[in-house]
């Protein structure tokens, strides 16, 4: 079975070398059958894959230990819903997953939005067979999972007791599949590219696309958050270290991309832009999923143990420079179709938002990268950690939140005085009142403040749109108050999904100023009988109590949480000991409320019966959560399909609304 | 211009590296610009699980009540570990990039963003009289079935 899922990747191998020899041959020839035929082989390897990854799986659930993958990431007590999740828990099930992803999406892609596309589809075809030729290929012989022990081990080593936990369960595969999924618009672009149709096509037969990519690539680096909130168990939800960059860096630009491409829609402006901003996502994305699996900065040193980093790296280069040469080449056929008409517009506006959000990620790769370059230069070994991002991360994410609330606020094509003074006089002394509020509560560092009174101000801008929106629609047809609502963002999606996710993107920010800002942290041995008091909380240790399951032994500490006196129920927090894993595991115990998690860490316990513990009050951790899920819920109405009378419906007023402006 | 990029360039390198003024330093002020050392990625002392990290934190509470300040407290552990336990680059020669350089792309983006839709605001309006600007040759039969329903809409 093991070997049949090798033999399947280097079918899939000749599959993507078709794909890829096909579509170019056929588009330069111009053998529509030939085409047809790459199209075919996408399909085809989809299937493929899809059948080597049930042949990993088994190999998995069968407990096949002559298999290296499986022996070092599973053991036979491992629960069947952990050893499934084994699939991606590894350097080459991870691959095989975005091989297999990158497969289907392609299959799809190729079978539903090539309609339209004309002489772009068979370079889309073979760009789509350039980039699963590389994963195959680095599968087939490099990262081959499939790779046989010398002799069969009794058992494995089983999986890293840290990655049993459903969040991390779905927090690899979502990030996994984000990444892979950015590669569909990146090869349609160089598809557009290579046949010079350079309209807006490819951005319309990819817009779902993108915004699947960025939808499952959000879950993920949330969902990952949560696990290191939940399950690492250090207080925090995010620790800035090179694998949680490298998920942002093509979130980042993917964002911006997200922006930039409705200036293209709707003015046939910025092709060049959008151009060079799928590929940087793109090449990101890869850059990520290569950092994720090799370690490389560890050190310098650690980079040329592995094959897969020349590898890597020469992917990255070459697709680089084929799409930033083909972009030089194509230069003069992708001037603007329209002029801007003022400086002060909602178009630059959207240019300003890419600036800062394409600058953020120059800075978060400045700092990740910085070491790697400081030990190269200087041969001294430095670190650029958290605060050296929460520095310098701030005034960008303060800028980027003002853009939020601004850019709605400010007409297409030429805002002026009027209706800027109009738009903003209301939204603003409202902000402006809201953070003399916030002053007078206590809220008194000027950062923190600032980010709150920006959250604010994207709050009021984004309810007002609802508002008049619904207010309109109220006039107009009669309806109640709730069902215009309901059929003002069902009417238009894309507008109204898009105003969610920024309303989720300020509360989350919420959530981050308030627990990163307001932070309380109190270490404290205790003996039974012994409190500790955090904030407004005492924390009285009532002893220890061991208990024993199959999988592991466990020391819990037995805590009641008093707020203020009043009793707020008990909490447990745990260490865990695996008879596979020399290092033992820590449970953190969470009482969370909208206002603050009260947060418990067991540090130690010693034989007499004390325990080192470790309480933190962390402020509005809540509304991170919370805005994370407005920001999926958003996306997801984004996504959302618009009956084509709705189109017209929404886009009218707009106009409408410009000209007359 | 250049000296009003200047101006907002070096209020923002001010604002960077200002430590932390007010009340005296607490264990986590100075614990959270320190990495831990025990090898745990890049994760500073004040956040970090392990016992290494609780031990750090136990010995800059005493050093804080013997009367320590922060800066001298972070020279200690820079003499005993090397510049690699600070959380931060040092100010200072060659890391000076890693604290300038996004700053100054930024600033410089931003001043070339400016220049740019100068220029294309300030783009002739030749083709503007055969058809208005803000429709795509695509969007024509959207537009003409809107504008019907707008009809329809205000009868």
């Amino acid at each position: 079975m093991p070997d049949l899922g090798f033999y399947l990747l280097l079918i899939g191998f000749l599959l993507t070398v078709h794909a890829l020899a096909a579509g170019l041959l056929g588009g330069w020839r111009r053998r529509p059958e030939l085409v047809a035929s790459g199209k075919r082989a996408l399909v085809a390897l989809a299937g493929v894959l899809a059948l080597s990854s049930a042949a990993l799986v088994s190999a998995l659930v069968t407990h096949d230990f002559s298999v290296a993958y499986v022996a070092r990431h599973t053991d036979s007590h491992l629960p069947i819903f952990y050893t499934v999740s084994a699939f991606w828990a590894g350097q080459e099930g991870s691959l095989l997953f975005w091989a297999l992803v990158l497969a289907v999406g392609s299959a799809f892609a190729v079978r539903f939005n090539l309609r339209g596309l004309g002489p772009a589809t068979p370079y889309v075809v073979a760009s789509l067979g350039g980039v699963n030729l590389f994963f195959v290929a680095v599968l087939a012989f490099s990262a081959n999972p499939f790779e046989r022990l010398p002799a069969t081990v009794p058992d494995g080593a089983g999986l890293n007791p840290l990655l049993r936990n459903p969040g991390m369960v779905f927090h690899p595969p979502l990030l996994l599949a984000g990444y892979a999924t950015f590669a569909i618009p990146f090869a349609f672009a160089m598809g557009a590219m290579a046949s010079r149709r350079l309209d807006t096509a490819w951005i319309r037969a990819t817009r779902r696309w993108t915004l699947l990519a960025w939808f499952s690539l959000t879950a993920g680096i949330l969902l990952g958050a949560e696990w290191a909130y939940k399950v690492l168990g250090w207080g925090g939800y995010w620790a800035w270290d090179p694998v949680e960059n490298a998920s942002l860096l093509p979130w980042l630009t993917g964002t911006a991309y997200l922006h930039s491409v409705m200036i293209q829609e709707k003015k046939g402006m910025l092709k060049i832009w959008n151009l060079v901003l799928i590929t940087l996502t793109f090449e990101l994305a890869v850059f990520g999923t290569f950092l994720t699996r090799s370690g490389i900065l560890g050190s310098v040193h650690s980079f040329s143990g592995s094959s897969l980093g020349p590898m890597f790296f020469a992917f990255l280069a070459a697709t680089g420079v084929l799409s930033f040469g083909l972009l030089w080449r194509r230069r003069e056929l992708l001037r603007s179709e329209n002029r801007l008409e003022a400086v002060l517009s909602r178009e630059s506006s959207f240019l300003f938002n890419n600036l800062v959000l394409v600058a953020l990620a120059f800075a978060v790769l400045t700092g990740t990268m910085f070491p790697l370059i400081s030990e190269y230069v200087t041969g001294e070994k430095i670190s650029v950690g958290p605060p050296y991002y929460n520095k310098v991360a701030a005034p960008f994410g303060l800028a980027l939140l003002a853009l939020t609330g601004i850019c709605p606020l400010i007409s297409w094509r030429k805002a002026t005085w009027r209706n800027f003074r109009n738009n903003f006089l209301w939204p603003l002394a409202a902000t402006v009142a809201g953070t003399g509020l916030l002053y007078a509560a206590g809220v008194g560092r000027p950062l923190a403040l600032g980010l709150l009174a920006a959250c604010l101000f994207v709050l009021i801008v984004t309810g007002l749109e609802f508002v008049r929106g619904a207010r309109a629609r109220r006039r107009m047809t009669g309806e109640a108050a709730r069902t215009a609502l309901r059929k003002l963002i069902a009417k238009n999606p894309r507008r109204y999904g898009g105003f969610i996710v920024h309303a989720g993107t300020a509360v989350l920010f919420v959530g981050i100023v308030g627990s990163s800002f307001y932070q309380t942290a109190v270490d404290a041995t205790l003996a039974p009988g012994e409190s500790l008091q955090a904030g407004d909380y005492t924390v009285v240790f009532r002893g220890l109590e061991p208990a024993r399951d199959p999988s592991r032994e466990s020391v819990y500490a037995k805590l009641e949480l008093l707020h203020e006196g009043a009793f707020r129920g008990t909490l447990r927090p745990a260490r865990h000991y695996y008879p596979n894993s020399d290092q033992p595991a820590t449970s953190v115990a969470i009482r969370t409320s909208p206002v603050e998690d009260v947060y418990v860490i067991l540090q130690r316990w010693e034989r007499n019966g004390a325990a080192r513990l470790r309480v933190m009050v962390n402020p509005l951790t809540f509304w991170i959560w919370a805005g994370g899920g407005l920001m999926l819920l958003g996306t997801a109405i984004v996504l959302w399909p618009e009956p084509k009378h709705a189109v017209a419906a929404v886009r009218v007023p707009k106009e409408v609304v410009c000209d007359a402006a | 211009m250049r000296r009003k990029v200047a101006l907002v360039f070096s209020c923002l390198l001010a604002a960077v590296s200002m430590p932390a003024a007010g009340p005296p330093a607490t264990v986590e002020q100075v614990a959270s610009n320190l990495i831990c050392p025990c090898g745990c990625d890049n994760m500073i002392v004040s956040a970090c699980v392990c016992g290494t990290a609780a031990q750090l934190r136990a010995e800059i509470g005493d050093k804080l009540a013997a009367g320590m300040t922060a800066e001298q407290i972070w020279d200690d552990f820079l003499r005993r570990y090397g510049q690699e336990i600070l959380a931060t680059p040092p100010m200072k020669g060659f890391h000076l990039t890693v604290w300038v350089l996004p700053f100054l792309a930024a600033l410089t983006a931003g001043w070339l963003l400016t220049r740019i839709l100068r220029r294309w605001a300030a783009r002739p309006k030749a083709d503007d009289l055969s058809h208005p600007p803000t429709t795509i040759p695509e969007d024509d039969e959207l537009l003409r079935e809107m504008q019907e329903e707008l009809r329809r809409f205000q009868q």
